[in-house]
């Protein structure tokens, strides 16, 4: 009997679901080791038992609360996949406004009527099993994160910064051409993609375990960033602070 | 025999006529300021000769960053293959500092368990060695690495006038590759100007406080040094340093089976001392948590253990660990900071 699996969306922009029909060489083959039963990106079913709910998106209305609380008790193992479900990603940066002040931005009059608060990531919310970081995710890993789930294994993460992929590669430094990155403190796992195609990384998979934040703020300086670029390069995709409301 | 002095233009025919004969990587000019990487050459004009070092040290040649050892079925007849993949093939441009990194992981790989799929790749390879262009980061004459008389088929060392260049011969299959290629024998300046050229890189001004020889001993004194920490501050446990260096050799062995689960392969990728999960084991224990610990067991493994285990450095002066790295934590000033803190005397005074 395959295992069961359904795809939710919460806040974001539903472009990891979407990752997931870009596996096309794979699908067919993750469609041999699972059986999905509900996920409105690609199908009509809505079923209400299922094992693996991956879940993308922040959470950022009480209507999300309750529904991501509901999906933890229908399934099995709850994953979060992509940035805005793993850390809050981008959403978090609204988290420095007061909500009144981000609905007036961004409905004016209309904002009252809408139900909005701090973006958090699933595991604030709920308990979690696993989650794959990254905007969006990155497919290899998806995939071999389904089976490693298939066959009860715990799915790996690199524990190493995007360096590591960088130099696997041989990529030219990108500091050393003249640009910024978030490689250093960020964890690998998507191969290094945007320093191999010449852009630095914005640090979207989340910190390393260990990130040595201050050499890293120091670096940046020294490459000739203000103090006020360096915090927007930390912040961009890792913003999210628990202890704020 | 005697030394032969070549052209430039002859260089590039000998590279051609080595393409023809199979494949040939040599040093490219990357983008952003001195970076170059050893790549296979299309045109023989792309070689560059004259350079610094590459990202990425010829060892990726032989120990690739990924690798497969061996390919699984499974099924009602279960099989297991080994794999060994190696070519024939000719590195251009390797400098001195990388001849050294090269026999260095030679040792290494035939210790103990001889390693095939290291030791059949660096049997398919012939080398051509160049003489390079030092930078603020080189080392080599520390370390005993600023010359070498083995490990290559060739060797060059470019004239003044950059437009020729003396080869040393360091073999058979070197007098082979040298046959159909228009040379002459090097007059008596050329031949005492190659003896100033090395005599002025083995005293070039980047050096250790200490002999190379007596740092084994020398780090019998350090492991408890402040120093460490102090460097370590600043590091990131990226493993750049790892990654680049000619002669370090760790990896991760991992098991990926197929999708359809009945076909798998295990392979080996490159790992690092100073990445934070390297000596983490099964239990979730990690022997090495903190960057300290990582960066002073880096340093001890270069400078002592396998130098004490092999009667080697595990070290080339090659400078890319500084050169790579964005917090630059160099070396040669690790050790000469922490012989200042602690003295020559090692343990003896310790």
């Amino acid at each position: 009997m395959k295992p069961t699996v359904a795809v939710f969306s919460f806040t974001g922009c539903e472009g990891c679901s979407l990752a997931i029909l870009e596996c096309e060489n794979e699908l067919l083959d993750v469609l041999n080791l699972v059986q999905l039963v509900r996920w409105r990106e690609a199908m009509t079913e809505t079923a209400q038992e299922f094992d693996i709910a991956l879940v993308d998106g922040s959470i950022s209305t009480h209507h999300d609360v309750k529904k991501v609380k509901q999906i933890r008790e229908l399934c099995k193992l709850l994953v979060p996949i992509g940035a805005c479900a793993h850390n809050a990603g981008l959403n978090a940066l609204k988290n420095r406004y007061g909500m009144g002040q981000v609905k007036e931005t961004v409905y004016g009059d209309a904002g009252a009527q809408f139900d909005t608060i701090p973006a958090c990531p699933v595991s604030a919310v709920v308990p979690i099993d696993f989650a794959l970081p990254g905007c969006p995710i990155d497919r290899g890993e998806f995939v071999r994160t389904v089976r490693d789930l298939c066959l009860g294994k715990t799915p790996r993460l690199p524990t190493y910064p995007i360096c590591v992929e960088c130099k696997k590669k041989e990529n030219v430094c990108v500091f050393f051409q003249g640009k910024f990155c978030m490689g250093p403190v960020t964890r690998a796992g998507c191969g290094a993609i945007c320093p191999t195609y010449g852009d630095g990384c914005e640090g979207c998979r989340g910190f390393v375990d260990d990130p040595n934040q201050n050499a890293h703020k120091e670096t940046l300086a020294e490459y000739g960033l203000t103090a006020r670029e360096v915090m927007q390069h930390f912040d961009m995709f890792n913003s999210y602070d628990d202890r704020l409301p | 025999m005697t030394l032969q002095v070549i052209s430039v233009a002859e260089i590039r025919g000998l590279l051609a006529q080595l393409m023809e004969q199979g494949r040939v990587v040599a040093p490219h000019k990357r983008p952003g300021d001195r970076q170059w990487a050893f790549e296979d050459l299309t045109d023989p004009a792309d070689a560059v000769l004259q350079y610094t070092t590459t990202i990425i040290p010829a060892k990726k040649y032989a120990f690739p960053p990924k690798e497969t050892l061996l390919r699984y079925e499974l099924g009602q007849a279960p099989s297991v293959t080994a794999v060994v993949d190696s070519e024939p093939l000719v590195l251009f441009g390797v400098h001195t500092c990388d001849l050294y990194g090269l026999t260095a992981l030679d040792t290494a790989f035939a210790d103990h368990f001889a390693d095939a799929n290291y030791l059949e790749k660096r049997a398919k390879m012939r080398i051509i060695g160049i003489e390079c262009v030092p930078d603020e980061w080189c080392f080599c004459a520390s370390m005993g690495t600023a010359t070498i008389d083995s490990g290559y088929e060739l060797f060059l060392t470019p004239l003044p006038d950059e437009e020729h260049y003396i080869v040393e011969v360091g073999s058979d299959a070197g007098d082979e590759m040298l046959k159909g290629i228009a040379s002459r024998e090097a007059t008596a300046g050329e031949v005492s100007y190659l003896k100033t050229h090395l005599n002025r890189k083995i005293t070039q001004e980047r050096h250790l406080d200490s002999d190379y020889t007596a740092l084994p001993l020398l780090f019998t004194g350090f492991a408890e040094s402040p120093v460490w920490e102090k460097w370590a501050e600043k590091c990131y446990g990226c493993g750049t340093c790892n990654l680049t260096c000619p002669t370090c050799f760790c990896w991760d062995v991992l098991d990926e089976m197929g999708l359809a689960l009945t076909t798998g392969e295990r392979r080996r990728e490159w790992d690092g001392c100073m990445l934070e999960g390297f000596a983490r084991v099964a239990t979730g224990e990690n022997f090495r948590e903190n960057r300290t610990e990582r960066l002073r067991h880096r340093f001890f493994r270069k400078y002592a253990y396998l130098f004490t285990r092999y009667g080697k450095p595990y070290c080339c002066g090659c400078g890319r660990c500084v050169r790579q790295c964005l917090v630059k934590i160099d070396p040669v000033g690790v050790i000469n900071e922490l012989i200042a803190a602690h003295g020559k005397g090692g343990a003896l005074i310790g």
